[in-house]
């Protein structure tokens, strides 16, 4: 087991001008599962379903209320810890690269960071290697994110994580703004990526065909409860709970299908 | 059967700095009475902007809309939208063709009642001075499109709504005045695919109950096969391929469609690898003369590069636009 969560809950509060806690929002309650090495786990669920807040918690860029997230059976805290475990992919890649660093700046600071050296002893050839692993060794690393496409950026934003060496990459939602012909292309990377470098990966979507395609194993969420978990093939062709059928049986499908 | 709507060499194009980004290029589409076709394609590749420029919401300065004529057949006069005046286009909007959005959120005004945005849809094309019972007729719509307690929404603020509902809203704003023809562009991509399938039902419902001709562009293929009785696939401004929904699916013939297809996430074919397309949608301003999809064709050879390929009959309804064929 790389990762275990036990319990977990989480509450939102929002807070009065005087500071007085009024509503909670009971984002998470009780979550419990463990990700095996290797594996890629997809978390599926519809909008406030908990499973980007689930994702936050799992990188320590949210505290859980209640419950707690061990890592090869220790707990961990991200202020203590030096080595990065856990790396984070977002939805949208223009938004989580810096717009004012090159994208060879932003890789050589990683790999710096990673290795524990100062960016300036970071070679070009070590940034390209990274930028191989995703498909863009043609890139010219002076270029700045606008120049490039979505696709391209979300794979830039892939081998910033992996220029850390994770132990997890955690990819919250990172084919939903793109066009289904990059889509395929960013999916097909992250199955060679955990095939190739052994990642273990948590894949975070609303749309059960791309989880369904990535995953090993399925967790589903609703309520920010989990409602189902188990091996891919078997939540979907043979799913147990009433909203797991509701959420495959909404999906369209195409009767010209072979 | 009766042609309702014929577009032709429909072309639009938006300034940008001193240059002219042609965002659609010579589209030729017709719409039966009755029928429901689908817009499929891409972001970038003209579908919304095909939206737009049949309403000519496309203005100077922001760009232009030119063609031949996009003829409309109304009570058996045909009328050229192409050479009407804003006056007579706003007429046109809202009563006869209505237009539903993506985004839910953003086509309603969150600082008034939703009984009073629907009552000026109406007012705007009823104009007369009888004492009607507005809120009445709203009321009907509103259960035609399945939402719970329609007094109750009538009389709320449309943040006080969650995103389906508000998407219900906007079609029954579109229904109210018993339009001859709906275009929805993206009506469902900003929702859950629990509360997507509850408006396509709705959507099947209005097909086959009202016999509503209908426009539905989309960029999922997977709903559209369902959904739609002919398909037009677009790329890079330009129809690549139309034909019946059935043709399009089974026997896909521009390698763009075919390449589409494949890399589609399926259900029933877990963990298998998708096949995805190399390179991305060019920039409308960068696209030569010859096949916009050239560049990314495993099947392109010198020509394609150099001369546009002609819309090909593969049977009476099936056309491509590829040399292949």
């Amino acid at each position: 087991m790389i990762l275990e969560a036990k319990n977990i809950y989480k509450t939102y509060f929002s807070e009065t001008f005087l500071g007085r806690r009024s509503d909670r929002v009971k984002a998470l309650s009780g979550i419990n599962f463990s990700v095996k090495k290797g594996e890629i786990l997809g978390l599926v669920g519809e909008s406030g379903s908990g499973k980007s807040t689930l994702g936050r918690i799992i990188c320590g860029l949210d505290k859980p209320t209640g419950g707690e997230v061990k890592w090869s059976g220790k707990k961990w805290s991200p202020k203590k810890s030096k080595k990065c475990s856990a790396q984070m992919i977002f939805q949208n890649p223009a938004g989580s690269l810096n717009p004012k660093l090159t994208v060879g700046y932003a890789l050589r600071e990683a790999l710096a960071a990673g290795a524990g050296l100062r960016p300036g002893r970071i070679k070009n050839d070590k940034i390209r290697n990274i930028l191989s692993k995703v498909g863009l060794e043609k890139i010219n690393i002076k270029n700045y994110p606008y120049q490039f496409s979505g696709g391209q950026q979300q794979r830039i934003a892939i081998a910033r994580a992996l220029a850390l060496k994770p132990e997890l990459l955690v990819c919250d939602e990172p084919v939903s703004a793109l066009d289904i012909s990059i889509q395929a292309q960013v999916i097909n990377l992250i199955k060679k990526i955990n095939k190739e470098e052994g990642l273990t990966i948590i894949f975070i979507a609303h749309d059960i065909e791309a989880v369904n395609i990535v995953s090993h194993n399925i967790i589903v969420m609703n309520k920010g409860k989990i409602v189902e978990k188990g091996p891919a093939g078997q939540i979907v062709g043979n799913p147990e709970n009433d909203y797991t059928k509701k959420l495959i049986s909404a999906v369209p499908v195409n009767p010209y299908y072979k | 059967m009766e042609k309702l709507l014929e577009i032709k060499n429909l072309s639009a194009n938006y300034f940008a700095q001193d240059i002219k980004i042609p965002a659609l290029r010579s589209v030729n589409i017709d719409l039966k009475k009755g029928e429901t076709i689908a817009i499929a394609g891409e972001s970038g590749c003209g579908k919304s902007t095909l939206a737009l420029a049949v309403l000519k919401l496309i203005e100077f300065p922001e760009g232009e809309v030119t063609g031949d004529s996009v003829e409309f057949k109304i009570e058996k006069n045909s009328i050229d939208l192409l050479r009407l005046k804003e006056e007579e286009m706003r007429k046109i909007r809202g009563k006869d063709i209505s237009l539903v959005v993506q985004d839910p959120y953003s086509s309603l005004n969150p600082v008034i009642r939703i009984n009073k945005q629907l009552a000026e849809i109406y007012r705007i094309h009823h104009q007369t001075c009888e004492d009607i019972d507005i809120d009445g007729i709203s009321k009907k719509y509103l259960k035609m499109v399945h939402l719970p307690e329609p007094q109750k929404i009538l009389f709320s603020y449309p943040h006080q709504l969650s995103g389906g509902m508000l998407q219900r809203v906007n079609i029954a704003a579109a229904l109210i005045n018993n339009p001859d023809i709906l275009i929805s562009d993206e009506p469902t991509s900003s929702l859950d695919v629990t509360v997507q399938k509850k408006i396509m039902d709705m959507f099947f419902e209005l097909k086959d109950n009202f016999n509503l001709s209908q426009i539905f562009i989309s960029h999922d293929l997977n709903l559209i096969s369902a959904f739609a009785d002919r398909v037009y696939i677009m790329y890079a401004g330009r129809v690549v391929e139309e034909g019946k929904t059935a043709d399009i699916f089974t026997s896909p013939a521009h390698p763009y469609t075919i390449a589409l297809l494949e890399a589609l996430p399926h259900l029933n074919a877990p963990g298998l690898d998708l096949k995805s397309i190399p390179g991305e949608v060019p920039a409308p301003e960068s696209i030569g003369i010859g096949c916009a999809f050239a560049a990314r064709c495993s099947h392109s050879r010198d020509i394609c590069f150099n001369s546009l390929p002609e819309l090909k009959k593969i049977n009476d309804n099936h056309f491509t636009r590829c040399i292949k064929r």
